[in-house]
């Protein structure tokens, strides 16, 4: 009983020194380890690096190069090519310092919507480009068929019904 | 009222049925008879294409959502290469079926060869040799000045100088990307010399750099539009930063480096290829027939030259003084290393190729339609040609 009792006044005395310490080693790990790794995510694509080199390749006063470091190796490079301030072409290398993946968005929205793949003799295939999916147009004239007879009904429909009530009117009053 | 209407409707049938009477009874006009037409079947994707011509484990993937971990694809990516690379098989099946129909002497159109027959009445007034040589009696004909053709000659003539324009194009874009790639790999083997300090591969891949990127950098004289060089820079003249960044470098090794600089547009074996390139392609006139389009030279052939081209830049002589200290050395580690130079210009060369690459498909795929419109106004100036004469052969 003792003991317990020592031990609780032992944690309400040194139980700030604790939380201090405990808050502050987190932080600690925390912004070492944000030091030494940073991730990028590009569409599907993480890349870790650990310095990242901005650059103005036109001269312009704008960057539009980002290069990503690695221990000292180029492992990502990012361009604004439209220099609206949404990276737009990215190319990722190997170790060799050859490059075996590019991405480019052709929108704006910054996500990458075509993936190109390169060998090791640099023979590049795009084996992904969200915006050449091959809509068959028959498929979007029986959508615009059905949609247009959908709508065309509904207005047949009121009209008919329109039509009809005045006409029941009419006799109506005609029997009248 | 009433009467009126009838009197009207009465009138326009009659109008009618006459002229069905006039075009039903004239004379025919003389034409061809169709014997055969064969039509162009695309392979099922399924049963001819899956297994034979692509990994069977992306049509599983693609069509039904299995075996992908296995190829490490999402099923709409394994979608996207499957339909992309059989619309290539296709394209290619359809351009042999092109050809084939076109060398048996049938039309193509509209994914049909038509065979026809002639009546005895056009065998005897057209020439023996026209179905072989219909070009010698049209008006596919450079010595025509361009506004006397007829109008299928001309349009035959556009689509016919469209392509082989755009064929040098290709091909002198492809060169440039293979040269390009071989320059890359030369940095990576001089970045890999420099930070090992492995002199004797670090002097040897300097030399060749410098060879290739001053013969390049002087001779460039590309025919292609600016928007595939950075800002007006042509191949050769990227990798100039090279040997140009500091001025420690420049002094330091700029003995030797001034020889190299020294080279003369007339020097360049680039410049020389490339007018070389220029020359083959002008030398086809609108005279080219079908099977022409077969002479015009493979794009794909300059990768050859390019691998061929590149080594014998790389291989001049090294100048007098091709000795580099060590106090050199150091200050090229540190631009080119240290400072990223090196990665600056191998970033920098493949935005530019890719550039070259997206140009380059573009115009394969303009070609690819070209060709199946010059096919059509072939066979109109063909029919043009024959009734022509067959027309004078009555008079």
């Amino acid at each position: 009983m003792r003991s317990l009792i020592h031990v609780k006044n032992n944690m309400k005395r040194y139980g700030y020194i604790y939380i201090m310490v405990f808050v502050l080693s987190s932080m600690f790990f925390y912004m070492v380890d944000d030091v030494a790794a940073k991730g990028l995510q590009v569409g599907e694509y993480s890349v870790e690096y650990d310095e990242a080199r901005p650059a103005d390749t036109n001269e312009n006063g704008t960057n539009d190069r980002t290069s990503y470091y690695k221990a000292g190796v180029l492992v990502f490079t990012a361009y604004d090519e439209n220099e609206d301030g949404k990276d737009d072409l990215w190319f990722r290398y190997r170790a060799d310092g050859a490059v075996d993946l590019e991405l480019a968005d052709s929108g704006t929205d910054g996500r990458p919507d075509m993936i190109t793949e390169v060998d090791a003799s640099e023979k590049a295939e795009m084996i992904y480009n969200s915006g050449a999916r091959n809509r068959s147009p028959i498929i979007w004239i029986v959508i615009a068929i059905i949609v247009g007879g959908v709508s065309a009904w509904f207005v047949a429909k009121k009209y008919f019904n329109e039509r009809v009530q005045k006409l029941i009117q009419g006799i109506s009053r005609r029997r009248e | 009222m009433r009467k009126n209407t009838y009197t009207i409707a009465g009138a326009a049938l009659f109008v009618f049925f006459m002229a069905g009477a006039v075009m039903l009874f004239s004379e025919p006009a003389l034409a061809e008879k169709a014997v055969r037409t064969v039509k162009f079947e695309a392979p099922d994707i399924r049963d001819e294409f899956c297994g034979a011509y692509i990994d069977y484990r992306i049509c599983k993937c693609a069509r039904h959502d299995e075996m992908c971990k296995d190829i490490g694809r999402t099923r709409s990516v394994a979608s996207f290469i499957l339909n992309t690379r059989y619309a290539a098989h296709v394209a290619k099946l359809r351009a042999y079926f092109m050809k084939g129909c076109i060398t048996a002497g049938g039309k193509y159109s509209a994914d049909a060869c038509t065979y026809y027959e002639k009546t005895e009445k056009e065998k005897s007034c057209l020439p023996p040799d026209f179905e072989a040589n219909w070009v010698k009696y049209s008006d596919i004909d450079e010595r025509i000045p361009e506004n006397e053709r007829s109008f299928e000659a001309q349009q035959y003539a556009k689509g016919w100088a469209a392509i082989v324009k755009n064929t040098e194009q290709i091909y002198l874009l492809q060169r440039d990307m293979e040269f390009d790639r071989l320059m890359r790999l030369e940095v990576r083997q001089y970045k890999d010399a420099l930070v090992k300090n492995i002199k004797t591969n670090l002097l040897k891949s300097f030399w060749r750099l410098a060879w290739v990127t001053y013969d390049t950098a002087v001779g460039s004289s590309l025919p292609v539009k600016k928007e595939f060089i950075q800002g007006g820079v042509a191949l050769g003249q990227t990798y100039s930063k090279l040997f140009d960044a500091g001025e420690d470098v420049v002094v330091q090794i700029g003995g030797a480096l001034n020889i190299v600089r020294s080279l003369t547009p007339g020097d360049s074996k680039f410049a020389i290829d490339t007018e070389k390139a220029r020359g083959k392609f002008m030398s086809f006139g609108i005279t080219g027939t079908f099977s022409t389009l077969e002479n015009l030279p493979n794009p794909d052939g300059a990768y050859a030259v390019a691998t061929s081209l590149f080594g014998e830049i790389a291989g001049y002589a090294l100048p007098p003084k091709a000795d580099i200290t060590p106090e050199e050395i150091a200050i090229l580690r540190e631009q080119h290393i240290n400072k990223g130079l090196a990665d600056e210009i191998l970033q920098e060369s493949y935005r530019i190729n890719r550039a070259r690459r997206l140009e380059a498909e573009r115009l394969k795929a303009e070609n690819e339609a070209m060709k199946t419109s010059m096919v059509e106004w072939g066979n109109k100036e063909k029919d043009r040609a024959q009734d022509a004469i067959i027309d004078s052969c009555k008079k």
